[in-house]
């Protein structure tokens, strides 16, 4: 009787998730920059200083998104560069379908996912959490929240926790997910669902109180 | 009473204002990128060069034996005095 409820409540879970996707509105038309469309075509032609504005236009998005991939200031430099550099290699392939930035963005996700892909040996499957993990406060300041939950989503395997970290602190739906890493829709559900039960265990293994709260 | 991940949800929202941290790369990048746009185009540089080498030692050996080459005509003006005798 009880799984069964907790079966109900798993999929209840998915399913809000699910409905959240399907209310989210795409957007029919994107919007383009005019300086981009100028800056791209310039720096198609080999103007370097076209570039140049293009990266120091976007830099700081593009820092704060791989500030969810690494809390190291020179690894996250090395990231944010990483990015820039392969977009400038694949800019010919840009077919302007998409903003700019969300271009970006995907290059950007899938840069930080080879991140913790190579560095996935420190990795280790059921790891018991610190007492500083296990034990989460009503944090009022945004840097330690995030340093927490950065510190929670590493004890996940990259994929879960790419998927948790681009539900959680970028607050993409699953249509979102699937397009920046080039997964089905249905894969990133399964993941997210998988995910977040595991992270469910994790907690619940470490012995978080609900009365705790 | 919340469960871990509504605990999760609510730390995940403070967590998003987060700001993010002030970087510059621009410099780096496009240092990267002429590094990079050299190594590209090294194997085409080097072929070019060292076809240039090769036309220029193939013309000093071509000037060289023109030099050494003798006017084939020399041999019918020697034959010449002989011819009007």
């Amino acid at each position: 009787m009880f799984a069964y409820a907790l079966h109900w409540m798993e999929c209840s879970d998915m399913n809000a998730m699910m409905a959240r996707d399907n209310e989210s509105v795409r957007p029919a038309t994107p919007v383009f920059c005019v300086e981009d469309q100028r800056d791209i075509a310039g720096s198609l032609q080999g103007d370097g200083e076209a570039y140049a504005r293009l990266v120091r236009r976007y830099q700081g998005e593009i820092a704060r998104q791989m500030g969810r991939f690494t809390r190291d200031r020179a690894v996250l430099e090395e990231l944010v560069q990483e990015v820039f550099v392969e977009a400038y290699m694949s800019l010919p392939g840009y077919k302007q379908k998409a903003p700019f930035l969300h271009w970006l963005r995907r290059i950007a996700t899938r840069t930080g996912y080879r991140h913790w892909k190579k560095t996935a040996r420190q990795w280790k499957e059921n790891v018991e959490l610190s007492d500083t993990l296990a034990d989460p406060k009503v944090y009022s300041e945004p840097s330690e929240a995030a340093e927490y939950l950065y510190g929670l989503l590493e004890q996940l395997n990259p994929a879960d926790r790419l998927v948790l970290t681009l539900l959680y602190f970028e607050e993409c739906d699953t249509y979102e997910i699937a397009e920046r890493m080039g997964w089905s829709r249905t894969l990133v559900k399964v993941r997210a669902f998988r995910a977040r039960n595991h992270l469910r265990n994790l907690l619940e293994q470490a012995g978080f109180r609900k009365e705790a709260v | 009473m919340k469960t871990p991940l509504d605990h999760i949800d609510q730390i995940a929202a403070c967590a998003r204002r987060e700001a993010g941290p002030e970087v510059d790369v621009s410099a780096a990048v496009m240092q990267e990128l002429r590094h990079k746009m050299f190594a590209q185009d090294r194997p085409l540089i080097l072929f070019t060069a060292g076809s240039m080498i090769t036309a220029a030692g193939a013309m000093a050996y071509s000037l060289i034996i023109i030099h050494a080459l003798s006017n084939p005509l020399n041999v019918l003006f020697e034959l010449t005095p002989l011819l009007g005798q």
